[in-house]
């Protein structure tokens, strides 16, 4: 991987010092650049995605706030895939994520970002170095809990999950729309509290909708086990497809 | 609060184009309201790390653009905020067209 990343290298644009784009302007001179501002982490995202297209391994980013239910989320797919899954796991401190999931059945590797509110495709490169992909199909990244930052980094995943609960409120979607923006799957989680919070499931979905007419909704409680089996099945077709 | 790692990819990404750090003026970056930044944040962070790394003299100029918006009633409007709804017919079942811009145009440097 560090031949890659060349860790903690400036990276060289492949443009640098593209002279001729330079121009005059009375007294001051502009460089093109035209740059991504996270070309780099875009790059080795691409390097992570070429991994998982080489191993065949079909690979999710769920973002959410802290406390809305991805580790639970993730502890029920690890009952249900087992050793066909492996999970990196993110937060800023703590290993209890990580040793949940193994708990669960999967293998899982942690992230601690010690202070960083997101992970970004170097840290996930280097800890897919330390793991065993082998008969791996399915590969979670369970992101930093958080609805703002995770979003403006790409992993190298293949599609990007959203959970919102219902304790949460049916408002936050047009808050975070950066994060909704960019989700392939919304899972509306705690279902099973839905005599005791007031949420709206069509109100928020049709707010994901209108940020994103690609979305696809699932309402799932992970602690009853309600509503998991279609998306179980949604991500064994992912799986099965080869991506 | 990541403006800091962004501060620090636009600083990473100027500083092996810029001979002399202290001669560009300005960097030129576009962001759009779906890149998930906060400009103010990100101006306080570069103005620290620009200094930390020698670009004395450097400013963040930010071009804000809106997102464009395609109602289902066949309108396109521009927003800041995805809390507007459609000016022609109210509505919310609209697609996305642009708002994830986020990128580094252009350095200025004095001669």
């Amino acid at each position: 991987m560090c031949e890659n990343c060349g860790c903690g290298d400036l990276v060289q644009p492949e443009h640098t010092h593209n002279h001729g784009t330079g121009h005059d302007h009375h007294g001051h001179t502009h460089v093109a650049i035209n740059s991504p501002v996270l070309r780099k982490n875009d790059a080795l995202a691409a390097h992570n995605r070429a991994l998982f297209q080489e191993k065949g391994l079909f690979a999710i980013n769920i973002m959410s706030s802290p406390g809305s239910g991805k580790t639970a989320i993730v502890e029920a797919l690890a009952r249900r895939f087992g050793d066909a899954m492996a999970v990196i796991e993110g937060d800023i401190q703590t290993h209890r994520d990580a040793e949940r999931v193994i708990r669960a059945g999967s293998q899982a590797k942690q992230i601690e970002t010690m202070g960083a509110c997101h992970l970004d495709a170097h840290a996930v490169g280097h800890a897919l170095e330390e793991m065993d992909l082998a008969g791996v199909k399915l590969l979670v990244i369970e992101n930093v809990g958080n609805a703002v930052c995770p979003a403006s980094y790409d992993l190298g995943e293949q599609e990007r999950v959203a959970i919102l609960s219902l304790p949460e409120g049916d408002d936050k979607v047009l808050k975070y729309p950066a994060l909704f923006a960019r989700v392939n799957v919304l899972l509306i989680n705690k279902i099973d509290l839905a005599p005791y919070v007031p949420f709206d499931v069509a109100k928020a979905l049709n707010e994901c909708r209108s940020l994103n007419r690609a979305v696809t909704s699932f309402s799932v409680s992970a602690t009853t086990g309600a509503g998991m089996e279609p998306f179980f099945v949604y991500l064994g077709q992912r799986m099965g497809t080869g991506c | 609060m990541h403006e800091f790692s962004i501060a620090e990819a636009i600083i990473n990404t100027i500083a092996p184009i810029a001979a002399d750090p202290r001669a560009v003026t300005a960097v030129h970056i576009t962001v759009g309201p779906l890149a998930g930044i906060s400009v103010d944040s990100l101006e306080f962070c570069f103005s620290v790390l620009a200094q930390e790394r020698g670009f004395e003299a450097v400013r963040l100029e930010v071009r804000k653009t809106g997102a464009i918006l395609r109602c289902a009633c066949g309108r396109e409007y521009e927003v800041q905020r995805f809390d507007e709804l459609c000016p022609a017919c109210g509505g919310l079942e609209r697609i996305v067209l642009t708002g994830k811009e986020f990128s580094i145009d252009y350095l200025e440097t004095k001669d």
